[in-house]
């Protein structure tokens, strides 16, 4: 593994039973074998919730439809897929039910341009927005707010590829099986959500204007 | 491989998720195309930065509890 790559993923541990064993356990009434699941992906659902939902309340109860969810459904897991492409696929669905259920989720046009004025204009609001914090913001604290609103300015589907890839480092594959997308799809997706991201910070032959 | 196909690949390589055939085609594309190695550098810093910016959130006290109480509730529903 590089250096970079061990800044971008930790190695993955052989868990042991595994999961797909854990949930034919819990499928069969082994209540013990949901608290091991729950031990395992609790902080995981919780973040990937978090990162798209602002309220802690909303947050909490999301990640708890999610394992109701599999604890109530558990006999109906597919044994031939991934436990955790089927664990983030319904974390992802629920989070669809909230944003159509509160309206909260303010869809970005998936045909806004990035080489023109909106798209400059764009910009220009984020780094003015990045005046507007208070004083005792330190540098990193202003970076992570703002890093975080242009996250959640990127397309649905392009911000689902870049929260399940860059924060909850499944593979692209998984990827693939959660959003019920060809692997080139998700590929495609991350190209497109990084260039925003990297024009949006200002990032250009290795330059960085802001944050970076 | 030409720069363009290396560019639809480069996230698995940057992740370490390229196939054997991929993973040499890469390496010996990067180590004669200035151009693909710089991109390669840029995307791998704003990776990083994008994912150390961004925190991950404390799991709020007593969550654990509460889930698995409201289970409990649920399989004792249907016993």
């Amino acid at each position: 593994m590089t250096n970079t790559e061990a800044k971008l993923r930790k190695p993955r541990q052989r868990l042991d039973p595994s999961d797909e064993v854990l949930i034919g356990r819990l499928a069969e009434g082994d209540q013990s074998a949901f608290n091991e699941i729950f031990d395992r992906y609790h902080r995981q659902i919780y973040n990937f919730i978090a990162k798209q939902v602002n309220d802690r309340e909303s947050c909490e109860d999301l990640t708890q439809e999610v394992f109701m969810r599999v604890y109530k459904s558990a006999s109906n897991f597919d044994t031939s897929k991934k436990f955790t492409s089927w664990l983030y696929k319904i974390a992802l669905n629920e989070v669809k039910r909230h944003w159509k259920r509160t309206g909260a989720r303010q869809t970005y046009s998936l045909n806004t341009p990035l080489s023109n004025e909106a798209g400059e204009a764009e910009r220009a609001d984020f780094i003015e927005d990045a005046r507007e914090v208070p004083e005792d913001s330190t540098e990193s604290e202003l970076f992570s707010r703002n890093l975080r609103q242009l996250i959640d300015q990127l397309p649905d589907k392009q911000r689902t590829v870049v929260l399940l890839k860059v924060y909850q480092e499944l593979t692209f594959e998984e990827i693939a099986e959660i959003c019920e997308c060809p692997l080139s799809t998700v590929l495609s997706r991350m190209r497109y959500a990084v260039d925003k991201l990297r024009r949006w910070l200002g990032v250009e032959d290795g330059q960085a204007e802001y944050g970076l | 491989m030409d720069c363009k196909k290396i560019q639809k690949q480069i996230f698995r390589f940057i992740y370490g998720e390229s196939d054997e055939y991929e993973l040499r085609a890469i390496k010996a594309h990067l180590e004669i195309c200035n151009a693909c190695e710089a991109e390669q550098k840029i995307i791998e810093e704003i990776l990083v930065q994008i994912k150390s910016g961004v925190p991950d959130d404390p799991v709020p006290d007593g969550f654990k509890e509460r889930v698995l109480s409201q289970v409990q509730a649920l399989a004792e529903q249907d016993s």
